[in-house]
């Protein structure tokens, strides 16, 4: 009975052990993108503002007055933005949208209009103060995509 | 017929949904100033639209003549918006009519409506 007793601590403690040190490993994990960027709240305010300063942008804007006028479109260009940076940051989003390839055929975009459009992203993320690494992260994984939008 | 409908039923509740289609939609107007505003207006007025209930994001463009805003249609009114911006710059703030037909960005009518017609269709939201 007093070796089982002592079995069935041994292994407690053990287990104890265990589950402790891989919970610190758990902490030392560097968390995803999303989380670091706060979350779909966060994503959601950001592209909010980013859609208000891409209207409010002269350079570009007539490219989404169309889409903008009308609530349904409005909501899914949204949407697709939210799912798209959610998804590249780790997050638990699946973009729908089409490719930006096939989304932007034909529209012979310049690199003047999407270096506005960056633009308009990094003053979004400035006005939410999301911090330097959160944000070179961010545009690394959306600046590869000028290859299928710029002159295409 | 009947069968399309409960295959599209069935469809929209088992498809793996996006968080996004939980978040409550917004509207985005853009308003024309009939004076620029100064630098210190420009923060004045951003800073107190921002405080209005239902508002998420505002811009005034850099030439200072006009601005957009995206905010929650359940909230707030295109002309209650309008009437704040101009009391509140001293400026006369006409909403802009902006066109729904031409070319550019080519998020489609009839995809967005299908989407939205999933999403109500969605018992999950």
């Amino acid at each position: 009975m007093k070796f089982q007793l002592n079995t069935l601590l041994a292994v407690a403690l053990f287990a104890t052990m265990a589950f402790v040190t891989s919970c610190s490993d758990d902490d030392d994990a560097d968390p995803a993108l999303y989380d670091r960027l706060g979350g779909i709240d966060a994503i959601s305010a950001v592209t909010d503002k980013f859609l208000a300063n891409v209207a409010a942008d002269s350079r570009i804007n007539g490219r989404f007055e169309a889409t903008v006028a009308e609530p349904a479109r409005l909501q899914l260009l949204r949407n697709n933005l939210i799912d798209q940076i959610c998804q590249a940051a780790g997050g638990p989003c699946a973009y729908k949208g089409k490719t930006m390839a096939e989304a932007h055929a034909g529209m012979n975009i310049t690199a003047d209009e999407f270096n506005a459009l960056v633009e308009d992203l990094v003053a979004a993320l400035d006005f939410y103060d999301v911090p330097e690494n959160e944000k070179s992260d961010l545009l690394g994984i959306l600046g590869p995509l000028q290859s299928d939008i710029v002159g295409k | 017929m009947m069968f399309a409908f409960a295959g599209l039923l069935t469809y929209a509740n088992l498809r793996q949904a996006s968080p996004t289609e939980r978040i409550e939609p917004v509207q985005l107007s853009s308003f024309v100033f009939d004076k620029s505003l100064s630098n210190t207006e420009r923060t004045q007025l951003e800073n107190a639209v921002m405080t209005l209930e239902g508002i998420t994001a505002f811009t005034i463009s850099k030439e200072g003549n006009s601005a957009s805003a995206v905010y929650r249609m359940s909230q707030l009114t295109e002309g209650d918006l309008a009437a704040f911006i101009g009391r509140t710059a001293s400026r006369h703030a006409s909403v802009k009519d902006l066109q729904a037909s031409g070319t550019g960005c080519p998020v489609h009518a009839v995809g967005a409506a299908f989407g939205r017609m999933l999403t109500t269709l969605d018992f999950r939201n």
